[in-house]
């Protein structure tokens, strides 16, 4: 219950604090809940299903690139090109997983294909001019609602707000449905699974589809707020590592731990700056050394050391 | 280095729940620096302080630095009753996202102006937020053509773009051929294939036809290629009179020494605004090497009085040659005291509209005066074509602003 009265407040706090922030603020909250949305969507494959992904970047420059694309040439509004840039990323996922996952890559060797295909993606982004070779595509800044394009930053917030609650929502209906008891399973053990019964191959490609299909809602975000996407932007292995290290900081597995993580990773990472500001460099081996701690001494997360509590 | 720095705003910070502390900061600090009615003018920068650009942000920070205090040390902005230049720091760490919220941190902190980014990914993003909140924003190495699109207001750009860059510089290099009575007919390129690289890649490749000149190869590479040996054969097999090179500073140094080994047979190995080729350090470790390599990149004006002695004071400050980076970072505050100066005021709007009309005749660029076009860009940009003689990079073009002759075409490429 006490928990439940934290959450009210927390989620009141987010929903009504905003216009009264200094503009650092709120463009750091915008970060911080986009880098949280982007964990929940690693989190459903990485966490539950315990398939580490490397390569996230690929779902999420397919959704950058299909919303903008659709956008820029066909004048197809990105709202509606969010959801064919998912699409399109859960098909790719479906087609990246069932290879993989046929072939019985487990552990670190599905991790390094999973790398590799968004490598593949980015080295097909460069050498493309239909899609903008390297020069990448920009965005002209405008209002105008109905294309995803607001004037100011507190509509985008509203809109990650919104992005990440309905990430957590959705975790937290798949932990409690059948599908995410199987993950459980999978994750723990995959062959006593498969022995009990449970079509392994088939929950895992689920998850895969679930996960592709959110992380690429977070890429047209990405392209509309920040107004300009390129290859190394969307499909490098940056994008890939931010997703997941709010969700392994924060707790694997669990439904608000990359939530936690990024509430935490992104204040220490913009307090480590402001308090050697001017030292160039000795932020980010502070921020490092935070990360380093963390792992070494809270291996389950943040989420997961106060469980054990 | 031997830099310092002044670091306002900052201190340290003392140990309490973080966010308590973030909380803090917003309510007592911020808005109470931004009102303030100090006899100081606000400049905000964001450079790439840390990542793979540090060395090239901490080279343009110098050239701030050496205007700010330069400013300061002559009394300040005098029609503002003497007001003294505050530097308020940002480190974007080359990240878009560290832009942003550093862009508008410091646009909390009541700057009147923001100078950045190095990058271009950077800048389309800082460029809407500096745009939203009407604060001018001075472009620094960001070269992308489109940054000033779209109707932008507050966007300024005091250097060549990547058009201006490639064709001038190609200009330049034509003349300068057709001075020597040698023809130059077939050019190759090769250029790192990230945005710059691209950017110049498809300009030049584009006035090939008007400017009389056949585009034989044109060859994008990755920055991390450990050898060229295959492109540049390649390269040699379409027999160039040209070939020109924008690339970072590893690649274009193995670049020429390949076609060196491979003797390319080619009038000059030309780099446009290449990292390299006429940049000190490189020369230095590479004498034999650079000796009569081209270059067409931002400069200073070596006919200029104050150029030299703004590159003796950065000599004895910094110990070390000014680079082109520092020039550019130098003028740009210069250009923005200028406006300062005619706006008499803080207001960042005045301070718009004074820098949409500058028209500033004494700095150390090789071009005629500052001006802004309507998109923000230096109607008169120009980079210099440079030639790399006796270890030292000379100005050989724009002929006006020349310090020597060029060698061209040069023995030593000429198979």
């Amino acid at each position: 219950m006490a928990a439940r009265a934290v959450g009210l407040v927390a989620l009141a706090a987010l929903v009504a604090l905003p216009p009264l922030l200094p503009k650092y603020f709120l463009e750091v909250l915008i970060s911080v809940l986009f880098y949280a949305y982007l964990g929940e969507s690693w989190n459903v494959l990485g966490g539950y299903a315990g398939q580490f992904s490397f390569g996230h970047a690929a779902f999420f420059g397919i959704g950058a690139y299909t919303s903008t694309l659709l956008f820029l040439r066909l004048a197809v509004s990105p709202w509606i090109g969010m959801v064919a840039g998912g699409l399109l990323a859960a098909g790719f996922g479906l087609f990246a997983g069932s290879l993989s996952f046929r072939y019985g890559l487990r552990g670190p060797y599905f991790s390094l294909v999973t790398l590799a295909f968004a490598e593949m993606l980015r080295v097909v982004a460069v050498n493309t001019k239909a899609v903008g070779s390297s020069l990448g595509l920009s965005i002209a800044p405008r209002s105008a609602p109905a294309l995803f394009l607001f004037d100011g930053k507190l509509p985008y917030y509203y809109v990650i707000l919104a992005m990440a609650l309905g990430a957590v929502l959705l975790t937290r209906a798949i932990e409690r449905s059948k599908l995410g008891y199987a993950l459980h399973a999978v994750r723990e053990n995959e062959d006593a699974a498969e022995a009990a019964g449970v079509d392994t191959l088939a929950m895992k490609l689920r998850a895969m589809a679930i996960s592709s299909f959110l992380t690429a809602l977070g890429g047209t975000f990405y392209a509309q707020y920040y107004g300009y996407i390129d290859p190394s932007l969307t499909f490098g292995p940056a994008v890939s590592i931010q997703g997941l290290l709010q969700a392994i900081v924060g707790g694997a597995g669990t439904v608000l731990g990359p939530f936690v993580g990024s509430f935490v990773l992104t204040p220490i990472s913009e307090l480590s700056r402001a308090a050697l500001r001017g030292r160039a460099g000795a932020d980010v081996m502070l921020y490092g050394l935070i990360l380093v701690l963390v792992i070494s001494f809270l291996p389950h997360g943040l989420v997961g050391w106060f469980r054990r509590r | 280095m031997a830099t310092s720095y002044r670091v306002s705003g900052g201190g340290t910070i003392s140990r309490r729940g973080f966010l308590a502390l973030a909380g803090a900061a917003t309510a007592a600090g911020w808005p109470a620096i931004a009102r303030a009615q100090a006899r100081e003018v606000k400049v905000g920068y964001i450079l790439p302080m840390t990542g793979p650009l540090a060395f090239e942000a901490q080279i343009s920070l110098n050239g701030v630095q050496l205007a700010v205090d330069e400013i300061n040390g002559a009394g300040g902005v005098k029609s503002l009753g003497g007001a003294k230049l505050t530097l308020l720091p940002g480190d974007t760490q080359n990240k878009v996202e560290l832009g942003n919220s550093e862009a508008a941190r410091l646009i909390d902190q009541g700057i009147v102006a923001l100078i950045g980014p190095f990058s271009s990914l950077v800048a389309y993003s800082v460029r809407q937020v500096t745009e939203k909140n009407k604060t001018p924003f001075l472009l620094l190495a960001a070269v992308a053509d489109n940054l000033t699109e779209g109707g932008l207001r507050y966007v300024f750009r005091m250097q060549p773009n990547g058009k201006a860059m490639s064709t001038l510089t190609v200009n330049n290099m034509l003349e300068m051929a057709r001075a020597a009575a040698v023809p130059v007919k077939r050019v190759a390129m090769m250029h790192e294939d990230g945005n710059f690289g691209t950017t110049m890649g498809n300009h030049v490749e584009g006035f090939a036809k008007a400017s009389g000149f056949e585009m034989v190869q044109r060859i994008p590479y990755n920055l991390k290629s450990p050898d060229f040996t295959a492109e540049l054969s390649k390269i040699k097999a379409a027999r160039p009179d040209l070939l020109v090179i924008s690339g970072y500073y590893g690649d274009s140094k193995i670049i020429a020494e390949t076609a060196a080994k491979l003797r390319i047979g080619v009038h000059a190995l030309v780099g446009l605004a290449n990292a390299a080729y006429s940049n000190p350090r490189f020369i230095a470790d590479n004498r034999e090497l650079t000796d009569q390599l081209f270059d067409g990149n931002y400069w200073h004006n070596p006919q200029s009085a104050r150029a030299k002695a703004v590159f003796d004071a950065y000599q004895k400050r910094f110990s070390q040659v000014m680079s082109s980076h520092s020039v550019q970072a130098y003028q740009v505050v210069h250009v923005l005291r200028d406006a300062l100066e005619r706006a008499a005021s803080t207001d960042r709007d005045r301070v718009r509209d004074a820098l949409a009309k500058t028209n500033l005749a004494d700095h150390i660029l090789p071009q005629d005066a500052i001006r802004f076009d309507d998109s923000g860009e230096n109607a008169n940009a120009s980079p210099a074509l440079l030639q790399v003689q006796n270890g030292r990079p000379l100005v050989v073009g724009p002929a006006r602003f020349a310090e020597t002759k060029p060698v061209f075409p040069v023995p030593k490429w000429k198979g």
